[in-house]
């Protein structure tokens, strides 16, 4: 029994720091870092895992590497899931499917969302029935293809895609929208603090912006800190600035800059509806099974 | 006149030190209440996979049973060392308890080695692999249990965190290795 002796690994070897060394950023569902997948299999994979993505939302990813680096795969597997965030974030329906072929190991890893659908026992199944004769013979492709259809099936009827409402709150709107409140509230502030006579009250307002902040979005303390120090700095710039500036346009009676010239538009991002567009931030806890041939 | 609006700055500035002060003490202990409650959260999770472990074990054993007739002890030891993760009242106990699950278990798998009749049923086999599974989901938990643990202690002993601490009587949490020193693993040759 090879589980004994992984079974046996963990028990004796609770929590260990291991050396986790990403393979690289995904460039689709398919990501064949090892170069074993021939270009016709990459895809077909590629096309079949997307349109089951568009129908299910579940996120299959099929990572090949050439080593582990030393790591072990169950950990290597956690550690990419988590790092590429395989899955929609509220449904964590993401499944990985990782060969290490200099190591000879291969793993299921399954999200937390599709652990009934996907239980250990069966995705052990698939690993020793499907995939672990075909990786005897280096059929790495039909030992992938075979495995991915049988996921797929296991996985169908656990989520289903939303029609789509034709909007959605992307992070680029709320992006542009925050940038121009920013923009807005900043001149705001920085003609009033022009009109005063004090160089620091703008260092003042900035810390207290900084800790409203930082309490509003609860962040850490180190990332609030941080925060309100830079923006302390640039209030007391931006009133110092400010200050001079309307002094001397008052002086020589011209209006002040900063009305003038409004926000410059940020750039659109935004996913585009074809193609792979990066996964959805879904997360796993171990459960899947492993291999090896 | 100078004077006055001199006075009146400072005043300025020492409301402005106390209003920051006041909101950092706040942001601070906002931060440490969420991350205590994490780890809360994430040790659940840890119990989860535990429990998990726990309701396999029946299955497993009553699988195996038929075949492992002369092996009465190890299933002794397994039963008892459940009863006593069912009883356990604290954390302490409970960990004690399941270090004792943990030793009995690998006790049972090291003497299921020498039944390779096993290896051929089914059931076994799966029963096995969700073992695995339940393992690696432990390891999994308890390693994100101490990542958040650790961020919780550095920012409950490192100064300035360490005064709202201390303000508001946040203790350091115990990280797993230490709590975990009850779990001797078992001496088994292979």
């Amino acid at each position: 029994m090879k589980h004994v002796l992984v079974l046996l690994g963990f028990l004796l070897l609770p929590s260990f720091a291991l050396a986790y060394v990403s393979p690289g950023t995904p460039g689709g569902y398919v990501n064949d870092f090892a170069g074993v997948l021939t270009e016709e299999t990459r895809t077909h994979l590629e096309e079949t895992l997307l349109a089951y993505s568009a129908s299910t939302t579940n996120e299959i990813a099929v990572v090949t590497v050439r080593s582990l680096e030393g790591d072990y795969i169950e950990h290597y597997a956690v550690e990419l899931f988590e790092e590429w965030g395989i899955g929609k974030e509220k449904s964590d329906n993401g499944v990985l499917l990782l060969l290490a072929i200099e190591d000879r190991a291969v793993r299921i890893e399954v999200g937390y969302g599709l652990e009934g659908a996907i239980p250990d026992s069966v995705a052990d199944r698939i690993i020793r029935e499907e995939m672990i004769p075909l990786l005897k013979e280096s059929a790495y492709g039909m030992a992938v293809s075979n495995a991915v259809a049988r996921l797929q099936e296991a996985a169908a009827g656990e989520y289903q895609a939303k029609p789509d409402v034709g909007f959605s709150f992307t992070f680029s709107d709320t992006f542009i929208a925050v940038f121009i409140f920013v923009t807005l509230v900043v001149q705001w502030i920085a003609s009033i603090l022009a009109r005063t006579k004090s160089w620091w009250l703008g260092g003042i307002v900035g810390a207290a912006v900084g800790v409203l902040v930082s309490t509003l979005f609860s962040w850490w303390v180190l990332l609030g800190g941080v925060v309100t120090v830079g923006l302390f700095l640039f209030g007391l710039f931006l009133d110092f600035v400010v200050s001079s500036t309307y002094s001397h346009s008052k002086k020589y009676n011209v209006s002040p800059p900063w009305w003038a010239g409004g926000s410059s538009g940020g750039s659109f991002g935004g996913s585009s509806g074809g193609g792979f567009g990066g996964f959805g931030g879904g997360s796993s806890g171990g459960g899947g099974a492993s291999g090896s041939w | 006149m100078k004077k006055s609006t001199r006075g009146l700055a400072a005043l300025w500035i020492l409301i402005g030190i106390v209003v920051v002060a006041a909101l950092y003490v706040a942001v601070t202990y906002n931060s440490l209440v969420r991350t205590n409650e994490s780890v809360d959260a994430q040790w659940a999770q840890v119990e989860t996979q535990y429990q998990r472990r726990l309701d396999l074990i029946p299955n497993l054993v009553s699988s195996v049973r038929g075949v492992l007739t002369q092996e009465q002890e190890v299933f002794g030891r397994i039963a008892d060392a459940r009863t006593r993760y069912a009883g356990a009242q604290t954390v302490e106990e409970r960990v004690q308890a399941v270090g004792e699950v943990e030793s009995a278990l690998a006790r049972l798998l090291v003497v299921m080695e020498n039944y390779p009749q096993l290896r051929s049923v089914e059931a076994v086999q799966s029963l096995m692999a969700e073992l695995a599974g339940t393992e690696n989901r432990i390891s999994v938990e308890r390693g994100r249990y101490n990542e958040i643990v650790r961020d919780y202690n550095v920012s409950v002993k490192t100064f300035p965190g360490a005064l709202t601490a201390s303000l508001f009587g946040f203790e350091p949490r115990t990280m797993f290795e230490s709590v975990e020193g009850a779990a001797v693993p078992p001496s088994v040759e292979l």
